[in-house]
């Protein structure tokens, strides 16, 4: 292990569950700042950048990936023993991920579609966030998460104050970009005003609406804006599709495609 | 404008300007009633259709974004990893945002509908109050921008039907002396107060704030952590002394200061307490928990020149007697015999011998001619509604009763908005309020 002479770096750990490890990558993509990030933290568990695994307590363990099978059940539980600071990153560790929408469907249907031998498959019926499971200290956002915004949780770690993450709708970030709303003026069907900023609008950017990737924002008036999408002639599947997205399971987004589920039969 | 290449319109090209402006006049329909639209705004604050609105509003802030007379900002504090330097970046913001009224101990506008109702009484009531004239141009923007179409003509004619306009004075004050850059100081001493809260020493000043007065506070910045408004509880020789309560991350950073620290510090900023007010009559301050911080200046101004006034008193209250503030303070003022201190806790245990109950409860002492009384009272929301309550049923004026307001500050100086309180920026027109100034303002919910 590298001595560096700072006696008192983090132990930091990264762990996975149900995920791609687009977040991790997140991680190793802060090229730039990768030097600086490890002669302040121990990086000392990190699936995505090295097999070698170092037993717990950490200062601070980041989760990625949902709880999605039976075995993740105990391992959430012992990861929350052995950490000072639990993480959650990502749509999946922060709502369930793209595959909680298996929490509305047919379980065994959608396992014996896919898999081959669905008897060989362990999981679990529904695919859940680790704050079902246990507290979480903080969360970040997105899918996958914003590099600016895990370096601002860094830095607020080694200098003890809160992180500054803002919790605010899409349509703010819009604003300041100066893009022209593509809702009003383009029609398109856009999750920006119930999603938390922190993506800078990188989809409204390129001409496309929010995917709400970064989850329901704080106090999110999701049933008015669902029925504005109504309301604007949208049949009530694409309004349903909209939500149920990689943060649909995540409050009260849930709600309204439980609701919009028994509209649309 | 002069490099522009410019020539004179023709005839035709300045009618047609007209004619275009007279087809948008047609376009906009029936013109909103807008005589008396503030004064009816303020009669209609718990009109349900807020709610109702509300219901609809998704709070994306597009208004608020797209409005060209919306000024309001936050800032965020980017710093290295060290902690060592940070950039303070100011962006646009909006009241809609969930937590731009939000102090360590609450949210003033915790409901959608206070938030909707904060934009539009803004806009079209209190900025009266504030610039003399309409926050509305009226182009239209709010109204084309909201993706729910939700249209604020509408909105006004439901919920503020036309009256007869009451004419008001515009009042304009000047801000009170307030540099907007950091100067630095240095931290002499940190002296423990209570289990949380630590007066600071700060010396080596800008010679501007030892001649601050009683009731001012300063804008405190560590790098990296967000700056937090501190008022000053005492003025020294050559430093001011700040009395901080760790509820937070900058608060908490701050009472953790060793001496030789540095700060930044911007002020002194906003209303001072107005002592002369007192003169030839009976003081009374009324304390609450770390209220009596912004109110010791005051008391040490007040026992300096007591042969000023009638009386002196200082009422404390605080939840337990290891949360009083300042004992060396209240028992060399007691030992002055220039103020009478009378102290109370909320709950003790056995040791203390002291006066148990609520401050308010201490009013029952007050035997002078009540109408002869000026109050000066800071502390929690709801302890300065029971006390001001008091004060009022014992006789005292409401133009005799001083208050001090804590809101959500970042500037300190009347730019970014967080301090609002209907027509006012606690931080340029107050700290420091004359009650009556406040109108039923005064701890109003959701304002
Ligand atoms: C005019 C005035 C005078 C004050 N004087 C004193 C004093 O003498 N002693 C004292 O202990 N406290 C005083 N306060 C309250 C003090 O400013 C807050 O307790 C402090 O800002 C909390 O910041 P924090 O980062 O420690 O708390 P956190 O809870 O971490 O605050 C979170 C964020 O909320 C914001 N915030 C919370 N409360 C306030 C607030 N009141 N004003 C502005 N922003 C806020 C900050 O931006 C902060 O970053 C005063 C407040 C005002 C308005
Ligand atoms: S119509 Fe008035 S309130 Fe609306 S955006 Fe324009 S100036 Fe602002
Ligand atoms: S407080 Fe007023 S100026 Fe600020 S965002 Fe709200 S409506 Fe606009
Ligand atoms: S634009 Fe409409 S939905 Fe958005 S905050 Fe304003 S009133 Fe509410
Ligand atoms: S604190 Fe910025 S306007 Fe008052």
């Amino acid at each position: 292990m590298a001595t560096s002479g700072r006696t008192a770096r983090p132990r930091v750990a990264v762990a996975k569950f149900a995920s791609c490890d687009g977040c991790q990558l997140t991680i190793l993509d802060l090229e730039d700042q990768l030097l600086e990030i490890v002669s302040r933290f121990d990086i000392v568990e990190f699936p995505e950048a090295t097999s070698r695994r170092s037993p717990g307590p950490y200062d601070i363990v980041f989760v990625e990936g949902s709880i999605s099978a039976p075995e993740h059940l105990d391992a959430i539980k012992e990861l929350r023993k052995q950490a000072r600071v639990l993480v959650t990153i990502g749509a999946c560790a922060t709502a369930g991920g793209i595959q909680a929408l298996r929490n509305w469907a047919d379980h065994d249907a959608y396992r014996a579609a896919v898999y081959t031998h669905p008897e060989w498959i362990e999981s679990l019926a529904t695919a859940t966030p680790a704050s079902e499971h246990v507290k979480v200290d903080a969360e970040l956002r997105g899918c996958p998460i914003d590099p600016g915004q895990l370096l601002e949780l860094l830095t607020a770690v080694l200098v003890g104050r809160r992180p500054q993450i803002r919790d605010e709708a899409v349509c703010r970030e819009c604003k300041r970009k100066g893009i022209v709303c593509l809702v009003v003026a383009g029609g398109q069907a856009c999750m920006g005003p119930v999603t938390t900023s922190g993506c800078n609008a990188l989809c409204p950017t390129y001409d496309r609406g929010c995917f709400g990737c970064f989850g329901p924002r704080a106090g999110a008036n999701a049933r008015s804006w669902s029925n504005g999408l109504l309301k604007s002639g949208r049949p009530p599947e694409e309004v349903w599709r909209l939500f149920a997205g990689f943060t649909g399971y995540a409050e009260p987004f849930r709600t309204v495609i439980t609701e919009l589920g028994k509209t649309k039969g | 404008m002069a490099k522009l290449p410019t020539r004179r319109p023709s005839h035709a090209e300045a009618g047609a300007a007209v004619d275009r402006v007279e087809s948008v006049r047609t376009q906009m329909g029936e013109p909103l009633p807008m005589a008396g639209i503030g004064d009816r705004l303020k009669l209609q604050l718990d009109n349900p259709r807020w709610a109702q609105v509300a219901d609809r509003c998704v709070e994306c802030g597009n208004c608020t974004m797209s409005c060209p007379t919306c000024f309001c900002t936050s800032v965020i504090e980017a710093s290295d990893m060290d902690g060592k330097s940070s950039i303070t970046e100011r962006q646009w913001d909006t009241c809609f945002d969930v937590a731009f009224a939000k102090v360590a101990g609450g949210d003033f506008r915790a409901r959608p509908r206070d938030r909707y109702r904060q934009w539009l009484t803004h806009k079209f009531s209190t900025w009266w109050d504030q610039f003399g004239s309409s926050g509305c141009v009226g182009c239209g923007r709010c109204i084309t921008w909201c993706p729910v179409q939700i249209d604020v003509r509408e909105e006004l004619a439901a919920i503020a039907p036309p009256i007869a306009p009451v004419e008001h004075p515009v009042a304009v004050e000047p801000v009170a002396a307030s540099p907007g850059s950091y100067s630095i100081a240095r931290l002499a001493s940190a002296r423990p107060e209570t289990e949380d809260t630590t007066t600071l020493s700060l010396t080596d000043l800008d010679p501007a704030f030892l001649e601050g007065r009683p009731g001012q506070f300063v804008m405190i910045a560590l790098p990296a952590f967000p700056a937090v408004p501190i008022s000053i509880s005492r003025f020294r020789a050559n430093a001011i002394d700040l009395t901080i309560r760790a509820v937070g991350q900058t608060s908490t950073a701050l009472v953790n200061l060793h001496p030789g620290a540095k700060v930044g510090l911007r002020g002194p900023l906003g209303t001072f307490w107005p002592i002369q007010e007192a003169y030839g009559r009976h003081a009374v301050v009324v304390a609450g928990g770390v209220g009596l911080s912004p109110l010791h200046g005051l008391v040490d101004a007040l026992v300096a020149n007591h042969d000023r006034f009638e009386s002196v008193s200082l009422f404390y209250g605080s939840r337990t007697p290891e949360d009083q503030l300042f004992r060396d303070d209240l028992a060399a003022w007691t030992a002055s015999k220039a103020i009478d201190v009378v102290v109370t806790v909320d709950r003790a245990g056995p040791e203390w011998k002291g006066r148990v109950g609520v401050v308010t409860n201490l009013f029952d002492m007050i035997s002078w001619d009540c109408t002869k009384v000026t109050a000066f009272v800071v502390g929690p929301e709801r302890m300065m509604q029971a006390s001001v309550q008091g004060l009022i049923s014992k006789g005292v004026p409401t133009d005799r009763i001083h208050v001090s307001m804590e809101r959500h500050m970042e500037c300190g100086i009347g730019l970014c908005g967080h301090c609002q309180m209907a027509g006012r920026f606690v931080c340029k027109d107050g700290p420091v309020f004359r009650l009556n100034d406040l109108g039923d303002m005064f701890n109003r919910e959701g304002i």
